[in-house]
């Protein structure tokens, strides 16, 4: 056993965390700090609401990224603006919209209870799993943890993952000392704004994937890599010839870290989905508020199951990473944003709130730091833990995308 | 079960000593009945879990050793 820290969170700290995206900002050409957003994704955003059907259940469709919105206006046969889907929406049973959504592959779902969640096939997989599966895959020789002054020096992760939940994992590991490596390619949508806040003390690349020698270089850093994490659908993620026990099979001790919406098993797992799916899905959605108008399902004020699944991600990571160097083996951590929003609904809620709860930029001036990046002076959101041996901090500034080469440092 | 409770379970070790942690504030912090902060900081719990039981510094290394 070594020396061992103390540890220090606050409750508001810790909240402002589920909301990073909203703190970052860059100086613009007045020198004053503004919000940084992704026009097209809030746009998107705007039209991703919860809307009623013509059996009088609730159904959100989500209009995320610029080819979703596109699909989703196509199978709604709707234009874009909230009225206009409202309508589409009304003309269809909940259900049937909802198979005919995974069938377009595109996300969404019907707004379910948590009980009614609880009945589904998935809910009862899901509900009978750790909210963080850990999953050994394969045998290698057990590997001491590099030597160095953070946690995890020494240690490199490839982070395939984009939009939220699986780029945290990842920034969770820099914030450590970790070499994190994004791999992404100019073709794969993003969410600007998200990477410029997801992607602290990482570096960035872009290796396009359907071609043969780029994802031979990936393969390559694969076998010198210590985790390698992911967020594509099971059954996208298998086609591409990067499943877990074929780079497993290259690199014997590596923690291979997958990080989705619905899990890996269950009638669910090959659908796509974002924060608010996991909310509609899982009962937190359904919660609901009373107006004066009736009843109506309403999302969380923050992305908490992005979130907290990005944060469980590095924690199963780390588990997996000392059971290596305990036994060696190689390692499949599994995380889901539906796992986190069941782990949240069972949590139970508190009986009193307070008003005027929003946690603006002004309530978190104090948690905030300034960086030099190739946006400019940046302010955003620090690491909200304190550590009293190895203070979190990220060593590099958020870089534009596709600046690095496909190596590691040192 | 707490987020924490559930989340050190996975991890199969003993809870951190009391005067090693220290949690200030409570729900609600946003404007939602759901414990958002109780969970945010248990999915912080890893810290615990191989981070404040285990992240110590062995060798000259800070390095992560479950036991």
């Amino acid at each position: 056993m070594g020396q061992r820290q103390s540890i220090a969170i606050d409750a508001v700290a810790a909240t402002a965390a589920l909301k990073s995206k909203n703190y970052f900002q860059a100086k613009n050409a007045n020198g004053v700090f503004e919000n940084v957003t992704d026009a097209s994704h809030e746009a998107n955003r705007g039209l991703t609401g919860i809307f009623q059907t013509k059996d009088g259940r609730w159904l959100l469709p989500h209009f995320g990224l610029d080819h979703l919105r596109r699909r989703m206006l196509d199978l709604l046969q709707a234009d874009a603006n909230p009225n206009s889907i409202a309508k589409a929406v009304a003309k269809w049973d909940a259900l049937d919209l909802e198979n005919a959504i995974d069938e377009a592959r595109v996300c969404g779902g019907m707004i379910r209870t948590n009980d009614e969640w609880l009945q589904e096939p998935h809910g009862k997989i899901l509900a009978a799993k750790p909210v963080v599966e850990i999953i050994k895959i394969g045998d290698s020789e057990p590997e001491p943890m590099p030597a160095g002054d953070r946690p995890l020096s020494g240690i490199r992760a490839l982070d395939l993952t984009r939009i939220l939940a699986g780029p945290i994992t990842g920034r969770t590991l820099a914030e450590h000392g970790a070499d994190v490596l994004m791999v992404s390619a100019p073709h794969l949508p993003q969410v600007w704004s998200y990477v410029a806040d997801t992607s602290h003390g990482k570096r960035s690349c872009y290796l396009d994937l359907r071609d043969e020698s780029e994802k031979q270089t990936l393969l390559d850093l694969v076998k010198t890599a210590d985790v390698f994490s992911q967020g594509y659908r099971p059954d996208k993620i298998n086609q591409m010839g990067l499943g877990p026990e074929e780079l497993a099979d290259i690199r014997p001790g590596l923690v291979y870290v997958s990080i989705n919406c619905y899990g890996a098993d269950g009638p669910f797992s090959h659908r796509g989905g974002w924060e608010q799916i996991a909310q509609i899905m899982t009962g937190i959605a359904a919660e609901g508020v009373q107006s004066s108008s009736g009843y109506k399902p309403k999302t969380l004020p923050a992305a908490a199951n992005d979130y907290i699944t990005g944060y469980l991600g590095a924690f199963g990571a780390l588990l997996a990473l000392a059971r290596r160097a305990r036994e060696g083996g190689s390692y499949h951590v599994r995380v889901s944003l539906c796992q986190t929003g069941m782990m949240i609904y069972e949590q139970g809620k508190v009986s009193a709130l307070p008003e005027n709860l929003n946690l603006g930029i002004s309530d978190v001036e104090s948690l905030c730091i300034e960086s030099d990046s190739h946006l400019g002076r940046i302010k955003h959101l620090a690491p909200v833990l304190s550590l009293s041996e190895t203070r979190p901090y990220w060593a590099l500034p958020t870089p534009k995308m596709g600046s690095n080469g496909p190596s590691w440092l040192g | 079960m707490s987020a924490f409770d559930k989340l050190m379970a996975i991890r199969g070790l003993p809870l951190p000593d009391k005067d090693e942690v220290s949690i200030t504030g409570s729900d609600p912090v946003l404007n939602t009945h759901f414990r958002l902060a109780s969970n945010s900081i248990g999915g912080y719990c890893w810290y615990w879990g191989c981070g404040q039981r285990s992240l110590g510094i062995e060798n000259g290394s800070k390095a992560i050793n479950c036991h």
